[in-house]
C-alpha cells in the first residue's frame, strides 16, 4: 500500500528566552491509509509537537525546522503554500486534547459545526443545492448520528457548556469527520474524560477509523489506551523515537529499558501507580548520545557519546538501544 | 445569577451607594463658607426673611436632621430650588439632561467604533509597529486632559480647517423638542437642514469625549484579543484550518467584544465626568455647564441634584452593561 | 445586496460632503443678524430680578424705562416719559408719558403698568429694588391719568432720578394673566418677555441664550439700517469667546482680559472698541475690625501697594491711575486729589504711630478673577516687608458677596470692582462709605458722623452745583482716612465683528444697547 504519511529525519527546534529548544531529533514515521498509530510518551516528549508538525501549525515565529521533511499524500506540510493550506482542515483533520476550551464558548455548537462543514467540507454529492444551509445540516446531522449522538437540532443549538464531556468530544470528532479526511489526528482526546467515556471514545475511533480508511494518529501518555485501539505504538522520549512495536508485540516484545520502565509504571491491580525515576531530559540541553542515558539503569560510557540509531529487530518492530534487553518470555 | 436576581442585587446595593454619595455633597456643600438661607432669601432680604427661609428649609436644625428632612423631599420628587436659576431643580435638569444624553451615548457609542477596530488590529499585530505606536497613542490619550484635546481638535477642525463649528448644539436655536436629542428630533421632523447644523455641532465634543474612552477600549480589546488569539479554541479553529478571516472577525471578535462590554460601563463613567469638562469648552448646554455654573454660585441644591442625578445614571448605566452582558454571554453574568 | 449597500455608501459621502461644508450658517448670512457671545448665563429674563451688568442686555433691549441712559459720559434722555418734573420738596416726581408708545403685542403703554412695575420691583425685594425699598412705600405711586404717573417718595433723594431707567415697564395685563399664587408673575417673566424694548423675544433657552427681533413699532422709532435679529449666546469659556470672535461666528463678546484682547487685535474680522468706562478697582478694607479701625494702620496699609507697577506689569498700562473712591471720569472728586503712592518708608512711619497690637490680616480674592487674586498676592509681599503678615483666601463672587453682608464676615481687604449701578457719585463714595449703607451696600463699614452728615446733605438737595462740593468733600475725608485702596478705573475694551458699527457705549449699557448698531452685509 502506497504511504499516506511520511516523516523522514525531522528535527525540530524551538528558539525560547533561554535558548534553542531541541524538541525533535530525527524522527523518521510512515502511516498507510487506514492504520492507527498510537504515539507515547511523557509530557515535553515532542508528541505534540510531532501532531503539529504534521498539521502544519507549528507556530511560526518560533519553530525552525532544522532537518527534514513531512509529507502527506505528497504534500509538503511544513510548507505555508495554498495545496498545504487546503490540506489542513480537509486532509487531515484534529481532535483536541481538551474539548471544552476549543470550542468558541460564546457561539452555539451547531454554528461552529456548520462553520467546519461551510469552509472545509467538500460539497455533498447528489443534493441540488449542495452549498445551502439546509444540505450543510442535513449532513451534519447524519454526522451525529454516526457519532452515536441523537441527530437533533436541540443539541445543535446548545452552548458548549451545556453538554457533557463525552457529548463534546464526540461532537469533536464529528467536526472532525465532516471533512472527510485522510487522516485523523487525535491529541489526547480522552485525558480529559471519565474513565467510562474513554473507553466509548476509544472504541468509537477505532470503529470509525475502520469503517472509513482513515489514518488515525493518537498521541497519549496512557499505554493502555493505546494498546486498546492502535495498530502500531511509537514511544517518545525527549524528541527522540526510542522504539516503534506492533500492537501484538507491544507487551511481550518491548526491549528498550524506557519502556519497559512505562510497562513496569502501569497500575496493577492492588497497586498505586509507580512513576519512573528522575527527570525527564530538558530539551534545552538534551544530554549527548542516548538521550535517555541519564536516566537508564544499563547506561555505558557508549551511550553518553552515540546516538543508538533505530534498527529493525523483527517485522514492524524497531529498536534505538545500544543495550537492549531481551524479550521477556 | 439570574435576571431578576442580580437586578435586585443591583437595586439593593444602590440604595446605600446614593445614600452615601448624597451625604458627602451634602456635608461639602455646608462646609462652603456661604450661608445657604442668605442665598436662599435672595438679595435685599431683611434679617427677618434670612431668618424665614432658615427654618423654611430647616437650615436651623442639626445637620443629621437636615440631611433626614432632604432625603424626604428627595423621595417626593423635590430636589428643591435653584439659588440661582430660581426654578426647581428637576426642571433645571429635566431641560439638560438630553444634551448630556445626546453626547455621552454618541460619545461611548463612538469610542465603542474607534476603539474595537483598533484594539482588534493592536492585538493581531502583537509587538508590531502599529500596536505599539496604537499603544503609545492610547496612554497618551488616557494621560491627556480632555479640556486639551477639545481645544486642539477646535483649532484644528474649526480654526485652521473651518471645517465644523467651534461651539454649541445648533445653529440658532433648537426646534420644538420631542426626545431631546436634536439629531433625533430633526431627523423625525424631516428637518434636513437643523439635522446637519446638530450633526455637524456634535462631532467635536463627540470625539472629545469618545478618545479616552475609545483609548481605554483600545487597550482592553487589544488584551482580550491576544487572550483570544491564544486560546485552545482558536489555536484548534487555525488546526481546522477555517480561513482566518472567519476566525477574526466572527470567532475573536465575538470573544474580544464579550469582555469589552464589560469595560462599558468604566467607559460611561469617563465619559460623564468627561462630559462636565467638555461641555464647558464647547458651550455644550447640558448637565456639565450647569455643574460648573452651579459650583460657581455655592448653589448647593443644584450641585446636589446634579450630583444624584450622575450618580443615577452611574448606576443606570452600570445595570444596563450588566444586562447587556447577560444577554450576549450565553454563559451569563461571571 | 450589493446595490443596496452602494447605495448606503452613496448617501454616507452625501452626507459627510454637507458635513464638511462651509461651517457658517445659511440663515446668519442671508440674515442681518448680530450674535454676541455673553460670559454670563441668562437664568432668567425678569427684569426686576436680573440687575447685573453681565446679563444687561435683556435690560437694554427687550425692555425700556422712563428714562435712558446713553453715551460717555452718560446723558440721561427721555424715553418712555417725555417729560419729568420734581415737587420744590424733592419728594415727588410726575412724569408724563408718550402717548404712542405700545407693548410688543399692541397695547399702549399706561402709567398703570408703570405703577404695576415699581410694585412689582418692591414686592420681589431684588435686583434694583434696593434703590426703592426705604424711599417708596408700596401703593404710593399715583396715575392721575393713563399718561401721568407719580412717584412719591418718603424723603427727598437726589440720586432717585438717575435710578429711575431701572424701573422697567411691563405690561401689567399680560404679566397679571400669567401671576400664580400671588408671584407676580415671577414664574412667567423668567422665561418670557412682556416689554416695549427695541427687539422682542423670539427664542430662550436658559442653557443657551435668547434671541430677538426687532420691533418695528417701537416708539422711538428706527434711523438708517439698524440690525433685524440679535442673539444673546451663553458662551462662558474665555477661549472659546476669543476663538469664536476671530473665526467670525459671534459679532461681539465682553468678559476678556487684555491679554485676550491683545489677542484678538491682529485678527482680520475683529475691530476693538475703548472707552474710558466707570468701574473702579479698589482694595476694600473692613473698617469696623480692630487693628482696621486705626487710620494710621489703614494709611500704612495704602502706603504699601504697589499702584504704578501693578497698573504696568499687571494691567500692562491698559486702565489709568483712580486716586480716590469715585471713578475719574465723573464729578465728585477734588480736583487734584492725589491718593495715595507707593512708599514703603512712609507705610513704616505709619505703623509706627499704630497703638493696637500688629495680627495677621485676611485678604479674600475673588476667584476667577486674575487681577483680584495678583493684586492680593502682591500686596501681601509688599505687607511682608513692613512686618504684617496676611493669608489670602480665594473664593467665588457669591462668597464674597455674603461676606460683604455683615461687618464681622466680611475680610480685611478685599480686591473687587465697583461698578456703575446708576451715574451718580453716591453709587461709589457715597454707598461704599455711608453709615446709611452698613449691611447692604456698604463696602467698607466705614463710620464717620462728618461724612454721613454731609451724605444726609447731597441725598436731600438737587442743586447740582451743592452737591458736587459735597462728594467732593466726602471723597477728600475718605481719602484722608484711608477708607479704601482705590487703585484703578477700568477701560472698557468691546471687541467687535469688523462688520459691526455703530457701538453706542455707556458705563450704564457696556455697549449692550444694540438698537444704534449697524452691520454691513
Amino acid at each position: 500500500m502506497n504511504p499516506l504519511l511520511e516523516i523522514d529525519d525531522l528535527s525540530l527546534t524551538f528558539r525560547t528566552e533561554k535558548g534553542p529548544a531541541h524538541v525533535l531529533d530525527s524522527i523518521d514515521l510512515t502511516m498507510v491509509p487506514g492504520e492507527v498509530v498510537g504515539l507515547v510518551g511523557e509530557s515535553g516528549s515532542g508528541k505534540t509537537s510531532l501532531a503539529r508538525a504534521i498539521l502544519g501549525v507549528l507556530p511560526g515565529a518560533q519553530a525552525e525546522i532544522a532537518s527534514g521533511r513531512v509529507r502527506l499524500d505528497g504534500i509538503d506540510m511544513l510548507d505555508d503554500g495554498k495545496a498545504t493550506r487546503d490540506a489542513r482542515g480537509r486532509l487531515v483533520t484534529f481532535v483536541p486534547q481538551d474539548p471544552f476550551d476549543s470550542f468558541n464558548p460564546l457561539f452555539g455548537v451547531g454554528t461552529q459545526l456548520a462553520d467546519i462543514v461551510r469552509y472545509r467540507a467538500p460539497p455533498a454529492t447528489g443534493h441540488r443545492l449542495a452549498r445551502s444551509r439546509r444540505a450543510r445540516e442535513a449532513m451534519i446531522l447524519d454526522m451525529l448520528a454516526a457519532v452515536q449522538l441523537p441527530a437533533s437540532r436541540d443539541l445543535l443549538n446548545r452552548y458548549p457548556h451545556q453538554l457533557s464531556g463525552g457529548q463534546r468530544q464526540r461532537l469533536m470528532i464529528a467536526m472532525a469527520l465532516l471533512p472527510q479526511p485522510r487522516m485523523l489526528i487525535a491529541d489526547e482526546p480522552t485525558a480529559a474524560l471519565d474513565v467510562t467515556v474513554q473507553v466509548q471514545i476509544l472504541g468509537l475511533l477505532r470503529r470509525i477509523a475502520a469503517e472509513r480508511t482513515l489514518a488515525v494518529l493518537f498521541t497519549t501518555h496512557d499505554l493502555g489506551a493505546a494498546w486498546e485501539i492502535c495498530d502500531r505504538i511509537i514511544v517518545m522520549y525527549a524528541g527522540q523515537i526510542a522504539e516503534i512495536l506492533p500492537r501484538k508485540a507491544f507487551f511481550a516484545a518491548a526491549r528498550h529499558p524506557y519502556t519497559r520502565m512505562l510497562l513496569a509504571s502501569l497500575p496493577k491491580p492492588g497497586h498505586q501507580a509507580v512513576g519512573i525515576p528522575g527527570e525527564s531530559a530538558s530539551p534545552l540541553a538534551p544530554p549527548p548520545g542516548c538521550r535517555f542515558n541519564p536516566r537508564c539503569p544499563l547506561a555505558s560510557q557508549m551511550c553518553r557519546t552515540v546516538r543508538p540509531l533505530p534498527s529493525r529487530s523483527e517485522e514492524g518492530h524497531l529498536l534505538a538501544c545500544h543495550h537492549p534487553l531481551p524479550t521477556a518470555s | 445569577m439570574n435576571v431578576v436576581s442580580m437586578v435586585v442585587n443591583r437595586l439593593v446595593w444602590f440604595v446605600p451607594t446614593v445614600l452615601g454619595l448624597l451625604a458627602v455633597v451634602f456635608v461639602l456643600a455646608r462646609i462652603v463658607p456661604t450661608d445657604p438661607a442668605v442665598l436662599a432669601a435672595g438679595e435685599n432680604a431683611t434679617a427677618e426673611q434670612v431668618q424665614e427661609a432658615r427654618e423654611r428649609l430647616a437650615l436651623d436644625r442639626p445637620l443629621p436632621e437636615q440631611f433626614v428632612e432632604y432625603l424626604r423631599q428627595v423621595v417626593q420628587g423635590d430636589l428643591g430650588t435653584s439659588f440661582y436659576t430660581q426654578q426647581p431643580i428637576v426642571d433645571d435638569l429635566t431641560e439638560r439632561l438630553p444634551a448630556t444624553l445626546e453626547l455621552t451615548i454618541l460619545g461611548v457609542l463612538a469610542a465603542g467604533l474607534i476603539g474595537v477596530p483598533l484594539g482588534v488590529i493592536s492585538g493581531l499585530n502583537r509587538n508590531s509597529w502599529l500596536d505599539h505606536l496604537l499603544r503609545l497613542v492610547s496612554v497618551l490619550f488616557i494621560g491627556v486632559a480632555p479640556f486639551w484635546i477639545a481645544m486642539q481638535l477646535q483649532l484644528l477642525f474649526s480654526m485652521q480647517l473651518g471645517w465644523l463649528p467651534l461651539s454649541g448644539r445648533i445653529d440658532d436655536f433648537a426646534p420644538e423638542a420631542m426626545t431631546g436629542f436634536l439629531t433625533i428630533d430633526a431627523l423625525v421632523a424631516g428637518d434636513l437642514q437643523n439635522f446637519l447644523s446638530a450633526l455637524r455641532h456634535i462631532v467635536l465634543p463627540t470625539l472629545t469625549l469618545a478618545l479616552p474612552g475609545a483609548a481605554v477600549i483600545v487597550r482592553f480589546t487589544r488584551t482580550s484579543v491576544v487572550e483570544a488569539v491564544n486560546s485552545p479554541s482558536v489555536a484548534y479553529q487555525t488546526a481546522m484550518g477555517l480561513p482566518r478571516r472567519v476566525i477574526v472577525w466572527k470567532y475573536i471578535l465575538r470573544l474580544a467584544l464579550n469582555s469589552t462590554v464589560t469595560q462599558l460601563g468604566l467607559v460611561f463613567g469617563i465619559s460623564l465626568t468627561g462630559a462636565v469638562v467638555i461641555e464647558a469648552v464647547f458651550e455644550w448646554p447640558g448637565l456639565g455647564t450647569y455643574a460648573v455654573r452651579s459650583i460657581l454660585h455655592s448653589d448647593y441644591n443644584a450641585v446636589m441634584g446634579v450630583t444624584l442625578c450622575v450618580g443615577v445614571l452611574f448606576a443606570l448605566s452600570n445595570l444596563l452593561v450588566d444586562l447587556l452582558q447577560m444577554a450576549i454571554d450565553p454563559r451569563g453574568a461571571t | 445586496m450589493a446595490t443596496s449597500r452602494r447605495e448606503i455608501l452613496k448617501l454616507g459621502l452625501l452626507g459627510l460632503a454637507s458635513l464638511a461644508g462651509n461651517s457658517e450658517s445659511a440663515s446668519a448670512q442671508s440674515r442681518n443678524r448680530f450674535v454676541f457671545a455673553n460670559s454670563s448665563a441668562f437664568d432668567s429674563l425678569d427684569p426686576h430680578t436680573v440687575f447685573d451688568q453681565g446679563r444687561a442686555a435683556v435690560r437694554f433691549n427687550l425692555y425700556d424705562g422712563l428714562l435712558r441712559f446713553v453715551d460717555n459720559p452718560p446723558k440721561l434722555i427721555p424715553w418712555l416719559a417725555e417729560s419729568y418734573a420734581v415737587s420744590d420738596d424733592g419728594k415727588t416726581y410726575t412724569f408724563k408719558l408718550r402717548a404712542d408708545a405700545t407693548f410688543h403685542d399692541g397695547t399702549p403703554v399706561t402709567s398703570a403698568d408703570v405703577a404695576y412695575s415699581i410694585e412689582r420691583i418692591l414686592a420681589l425685594r431684588k435686583g434694583p429694588a434696593s434703590f426703592y425699598l426705604d424711599l417708596i412705600e408700596p401703593g404710593s405711586t399715583q396715575t392721575p391719568d393713563p399718561h401721568t404717573v407719580v412717584f412719591n417718595l418718603t424723603d427727598p433723594s437726589a440720586i432717585f432720578l438717575t435710578t429711575v431707567p431701572n424701573i422697567l415697564v411691563v405690561n401689567s395685563a399680560l404679566v397679571r394673566s400669567k401671576e400664580k399664587d400671588g408671584d407676580w408673575g415671577a414664574g412667567w417673566l423668567a422665561r418670557n418677555e412682556a416689554g416695549t424694548g427695541s427687539y422682542i423675544l423670539r427664542r430662550y433657552e436658559p442653557a443657551v441664550g435668547w434671541s430677538g427681533q426687532r420691533f418695528t413699532n417701537h416708539f422711538a422709532g428706527w434711523a438708517g439700517q439698524p440690525i433685524d435679529e440679535i442673539e444673546f449666546r451663553t458662551v462662558q469659556e474665555t477661549n472659546t469667546r476669543v476663538l469664536g470672535l476671530m473665526r467670525g461666528d459671534f459679532d461681539g463678546a465682553d468678559g476678556l482680559t487684555y491679554e485676550q484682547i491683545q489677542r484678538l487685535r491682529p485678527s482680520p474680522n475683529v475691530q476693538i472698541l475703548e472707552a474710558e468706562s466707570m468701574r473702579i478697582f479698589l482694595l476694600a478694607l473692613n473698617n469696623s475690625k480692630p487693628l482696621m479701625n486705626d487710620v494710621h494702620f489703614r494709611r500704612a496699609l495704602a502706603y504699601s501697594f504697589d499702584y504704578d507697577g501693578f497698573i504696568k506689569n499687571i494691567m500692562k498700562d491698559s486702565v489709568t491711575r483712580n486716586p480716590g473712591p469715585n471713578p475719574v471720569t465723573i464729578w465728585g472728586s477734588p480736583p487734584g486729589l492725589k491718593g495715595y503712592s507707593f512708599d514703603l518708608a512712609k507705610a513704616r512711619e505709619e505703623l509706627a504711630q499704630v497703638k493696637q497690637p500688629l495680627r495677621k490680616i485676611s485678604i479674600n480674592a475673588l476667584a476667577g478673577y486674575s487681577e483680584s487674586e495678583q493684586a492680593a498676592v502682591l500686596f501681601q509681599s509688599a505687607l511682608r516687608q513692613i512686618g504684617i503678615e496676611a493669608d489670602i483666601d480665594v473664593t467665588p463672587w457669591p462668597v464674597v458677596a455674603s461676606r460683604f453682608a455683615k461687618a464681622e464676615t466680611q475680610a480685611d481687604v478685599t480686591p473687587v470692582w465697583r461698578s456703575t449701578f446708576y451715574v451718580d457719585p453716591n453709587n461709589w463714595v457715597g454707598e461704599g462709605f455711608g453709615t446709611r449703607y452698613h449691611g447692604t451696600r456698604t463696602m467698607s463699614y466705614y463710620s464717620n458722623p462728618a461724612f454721613d452728615q454731609l451724605l444726609d446733605q447731597a441725598l436731600l438737595t438737587n442743586d447740582h452745583e451743592r452737591r458736587r462740593e459735597l462728594y467732593e468733600q466726602m471723597s477728600q475725608i475718605v481719602s484722608d482716612d484711608a477708607a479704601g485702596i482705590f487703585i484703578y478705573n477700568t477701560r472698557w475694551f468691546g471687541p467687535y465683528s469688523t462688520r459691526v458699527s455703530g457701538i453706542r457705549f455707556s458705563p450704564a449699557s457696556n455697549g449692550n444697547d444694540i438698537r444704534w448698531a449697524t452691520m454691513t452685509r
